[in-house]
């Protein structure tokens, strides 16, 4: 790695914290990518199984909007940009065809239509099990 | 009151030290809740608004989503600054306190396990995106002859090819050396360039366990990698500390989600 040019250029003047440290981010796409799909998973009476399923969903969706919301305002350098989107090929692969290929297996585990039985308490019962 | 449903937003130690939280999800108030050697940090929520049915009417309500994430991300945030906490991955929802019991009960070993595991330890997240595009050498369509046409395009693509092994090799050292000082160290999925809201492409988007005896070593070490990564063609962000989300769970399910 070269060691030239670029010193102190990020680095904001004496006080010692860089400038490129952002403390506790904000970001809604760094706080789901955490709460929605890291920590541990227990398993309570209530079921999870479906949610998750509802949750990749979710995150489809929020993909697509964002898109649809870019697009919208003139924004779509991404469809045009002919070396990221190779990189793109080399390395991330589509999230969402990601998304939907896991969606589709967790849909295929599925016994039958994803539609939550609830009762009055909006709560669904189902015996423990998933691992 | 009517009716409600617990919501848990993560595990501590039981007697670990907890202040005044920051309010919760729909701004109930949140406590601890004991559990023989256990504790969760709860609030009681409303099942009109957060009850089951609503997670999956919500589905796509990013207003809903992001209060949501947000009030559970706070909350773990705050337990993270004086205490060892297990996040709980979104949904985690319980019928009742009792229920809560036997469900971490039930769990025990993995909770203990992943407390031992980021006892002292905090996450740290650096992303390292392309800095400024080149603009990449345009073949001149005045060229000679067709066959030229076709040499500079090979070499051209060649070039790229290389250039791309090159820049994966960077990232990979980039997020080795930080994994040297890191107990664990983990690359997610880089985030989709819409919504990292950054035009800039994401190369690397580690997560990195470090404890807090070797903080200051990481963030001096990531400052001199942000330092030099910029004549790379790199930027460097660094962010946090989180909770150690990226460090608890199933490695199942880690690995699943991991790149490589």
């Amino acid at each position: 790695m070269t060691n030239d040019g670029g010193k102190g250029v990020q680095r904001s003047s004496g006080s010692g914290t860089a400038s490129y440290l952002h403390p506790r981010s904000d970001s809604l796409a760094d706080v789901l990518e955490r709460v929605l799909e890291k920590g541990i998973v227990i398993v309570g009476d209530i079921q999870i199984r479906l949610l998750d399923i509802e949750l990749l969903t979710i995150r489809l969706r929020l993909l697509v909007a964002s898109i649809d919301k870019a697009r919208e305002m003139g924004i779509n350098w991404w469809e045009s940009d002919e070396y990221t989107t190779r990189l793109d090929d080399a390395g991330d692969k589509s999230e969402l065809s990601e998304l939907t290929r896991r969606v589709e297996a967790l849909e295929g585990r599925m016994p039958e239509s994803p539609q939550v039985e609830s009762n009055h308490a909006g709560i669904e019962e189902e015996p423990r099990g998933r691992s | 009151m009517d009716e409600t449903i617990v919501h848990a937003y993560g595990v501590v130690a039981a007697g670990a030290p907890n202040s005044q939280f920051p309010p919760g999800i729909a701004d109930t108030s949140v406590w601890v809740f004991g559990a023989n050697n256990l504790a969760a940090i709860v609030s009681l929520l409303p099942v009109e608004g957060f009850g089951v049915t609503d997670w999956q009417r919500n589905a796509g309500n990013v207003s809903w989503l992001r209060h949501v994430a947000h009030r559970h991300h706070e909350v773990l945030q705050h337990v993270a600054n004086t205490a060892a906490v297990v996040p709980l991955r979104l949904p985690s929802l319980y019928r009742n306190l009792e229920s809560l019991a036997d469900t971490l009960h039930a769990a025990n070993d993995r909770l203990e396990r992943d407390l031992r595991r980021v006892q002292g330890k905090l996450e740290w997240a650096v992303k390292v995106y392309r800095a400024a595009e080149e603009q990449s050498s345009a073949i001149s369509t005045a060229t000679a002859s067709g066959r030229d046409y076709l040499m500079a395009r090979s070499r051209d693509l060649s070039a790229r090819s290389g250039a791309r092994e090159q820049l994966r090799e960077q990232v990979r050292e980039i997020h080795d050396a930080l994994g040297q000082v890191s107990a664990e160290y983990v690359r997610n999925q880089p985030q989709d360039a819409v919504l990292s809201g950054r035009r800039e492409q994401m190369l690397l988007n580690g997560a990195y366990l470090v404890s807090s005896v070797d903080q200051a070593r990481f963030l001096e070490l990531a400052a001199e990698i942000a330092d030099d990564s910029l004549a790379l063609g790199f930027w460097v962000e660094v962010n946090g500390p989180w909770p150690a989300y990226n460090f608890t769970g199933d490695a199942e399910t880690a690995a699943r989600e991991a790149i490589e």
